[in-house]
C-alpha cells in the first residue's frame, strides 16, 4: 500500500513538474519579460557608484601619469638640446684639432664670447686675457686660416681685430706664383691685395698665405683666395679682390698664438 | 615691472646684449639706434637725449671705439627724433620706419665723420656701401619693431580698433 502511494505520488509530481517548465505559461512569460529588464536596471543602478569610483580613480591615475610623462618629455627635450649643443661643440673642436701645432707651442684655445656692437668695427672678444698669458699683437687663427690679431688685452678677455677690418693688414704671398703683397681689410667680408705691380702673375682662384714678413703672423697660414683682378686707377698696380679664408663671423673657437710663433 | 623707465632700461639692456651676438652688427643692424629713435619720438627733449646717450655709451663701452663716437651719434639721432615729433604720426608703422631710416642715416654719417677723423673708418666707396647696407637693415628691423609696437599700443590704448 505504501509502495503504491509512493508510486502514485511520484507520478503526480513528475507530471506537475513537467507542466511547470519555465516560460511555458503566458503569465510566466509576462512576468519574466517585466522582471528581466527591471532586474538588469537594478543591477546597473547598484553598480553605478562602484563604476563611478573606479572611473574617478582611473582619471586621477591618468592625470598623475600624464603629469609624470609631461615632466619626463620636458626633461628629455632639455637633455636633447644640451646633447645637440655638445655635439655641435664636439664637431667644431674636432675641426680645430686638425690644425697642426708644435708640441712645445703655447697656442691657447679660446671661445668667442661677444662681437663688436658697432657696425663700423670688425672685432670680437675672446675669453682669454692677461691672466692666460695673452699679449697684444698675438695672431689669432683657426684651421681654415687667419682670423686676425689681438689688439687689446684685459683680465680674462682679449679683443681681436679681424683681418677684414680696414685698419688691418697682413703680408701675404701667392702660393702659385710667389708674388708678394699686402692684404688689407675693406670692412665688408672682402680683402684687397695691395702693392702688387700690374705685370705680376696673379690669377683668380690663387691661394694667398701669410709670408711671415710682417712680424706678426707666422709663414704659411691661409689668408684668402683671389676672386677678381683688374688694374688700379693709376694703371701701375693690380686691383685684386680677395675672399677671406675664414668666415670670422661664424668662428666660435679660435687659437691665439704667441707672436711670431711658427706652425709646421 | 610696472615702472615704464625700468622697462625701458630692461629693453635697452636686452637690445645691447643682442647687438653683441654674432651676425647682428655684421648685417648692419643697429638695435640700440632703433631703441633710441622709437623712445625719443615719444619723449621730451632732455629725456630723449639722455636715452640716446645711454644707448650710445653702452655701445661705446662694448666696442673698440672707446667712449665718445656712439654717444654723440645716438644723441644726434635722438634730437632728430624729438624734433620730428610734430611731423611723425607715432601710431603708424610707415612713418616710424621712415623716422628710424632718417635717424640711421644721420647716425651713420655722423659716425663716419668722427671715425674718419680718428682714421678708424674706411674710405668713401666702402663707407657708403656700409651706410646704405646698415640703413636698409636697421630700417627693416625698425619696421618690424614698429609693427608690434603700434599693434601693442593700439591694443592697450584703443582696444575697439585693435
Amino acid at each position: 500500500m505504501l509502495l503504491l502511494l509512493l508510486l502514485v505520488g511520484s507520478a503526480l509530481m513528475l507530471r506537475l513538474s513537467r507542466r511547470r517548465v519555465p516560460g511555458t505559461s503566458t503569465a510566466e512569460r509576462g512576468a519574466q519579460a517585466l522582471w528581466i529588464p527591471a532586474g538588469n536596471l537594478i543591477h546597473e543602478l547598484l553598480g553605478l557608484p562602484e563604476d563611478l569610483i573606479r572611473n574617478l580613480n582611473e582619471i586621477s591615475r591618468a592625470r598623475q601619469e600624464n603629469e609624470r610623462l609631461l615632466t619626463e618629455v620636458s626633461d628629455l627635450r632639455r637633455e636633447l638640446s644640451a646633447q645637440r649643443l655638445v655635439e655641435a661643440d664636439n664637431l667644431r673642436l674636432r675641426e680645430l684639432l686638425k690644425l697642426k701645432i708644435p708640441r712645445q707651442s703655447s697656442a691657447r684655445l679660446g671661445e668667442v664670447v661677444s662681437h663688436d656692437p658697432s657696425t663700423w668695427y670688425a672685432t670680437f672678444l675672446v675669453n682669454l686675457g692677461k691672466d692666460d698669458g695673452i699679449e697684444t699683437g698675438s695672431p689669432v687663427v683657426t684651421p681654415q686660416g687667419v682670423v686676425g690679431r689681438v689688439i687689446e688685452v684685459f683680465p680674462g678677455r682679449s679683443r681681436v681685430l679681424l683681418e677684414e677690418e680696414p685698419s688691418s693688414s697682413v703680408a701675404v704671398v701667392d702660393v702659385r706664383s710667389r708674388v708678394r703683397g699686402i692684404a688689407v681689410g675693406t670692412g665688408k667680408h672682402r680683402l684687397k691685395l695691395r702693392y702688387v705691380a700690374a705685370a705680376s702673375d696673379v690669377e683668380s682662384g690663387d691661394l694667398l698665405v701669410t709670408s711671415g714678413m710682417g712680424g706678426v703672423f707666422p709663414r704659411g697660414l691661409p689668408v684668402g683666395t683671389v676672386v677678381k683682378k683688374g688694374l688700379s686707377e693709376n694703371g701701375l698696380n693690380l686691383d685684386v679682390d680677395v675672399a677671406p679664408a675664414v668666415d670670422s663671423g661664424s668662428s666660435d673657437f679660435v687659437y691665439i698664438l704667441q707672436p711670431q710663433e711658427g706652425l709646421h | 615691472m610696472r615702472n615704464p623707465t625700468l622697462q625701458l632700461w630692461f629693453w635697452l639692456a636686452v637690445l645691447v646684449l643682442l647687438q653683441t651676438s654674432p651676425g647682428i652688427s655684421d648685417l648692419g643692424i643697429d638695435l640700440p639706434l632703433v631703441f633710441t629713435a622709437l623712445v625719443a619720438v615719444r619723449s621730451r627733449f632732455l629725456e630723449a637725449l639722455a636715452w640716446g646717450a645711454a644707448a650710445g655709451l653702452a655701445q661705446d663701452l662694448l666696442s673698440q671705439s672707446g667712449p665718445g663716437p656712439h654717444v654723440s651719434a645716438c644723441m644726434a639721432a635722438a634730437a632728430l627724433a624729438v624734433l620730428s615729433q610734430k611731423l611723425v604720426f607715432r601710431e603708424r608703422v610707415s612713418t616710424q620706419t621712415a623716422l628710424v631710416a632718417a635717424c640711421m642715416v644721420l647716425h651713420q654719417v655722423w659716425l663716419w665723420f668722427v671715425l674718419r677723423w680718428t682714421l678708424d673708418a674706411p674710405l668713401t666707396p666702402v663707407a657708403l656701401d656700409l651706410i646704405l647696407r646698415s640703413t636698409l637693415a636697421t630700417s627693416a628691423v625698425g619696421a618690424l619693431v614698429s609693427f608690434f609696437l603700434v599693434a601693442f599700443r593700439r591694443q592697450r590704448l584703443d582696444p575697439p580698433t585693435a
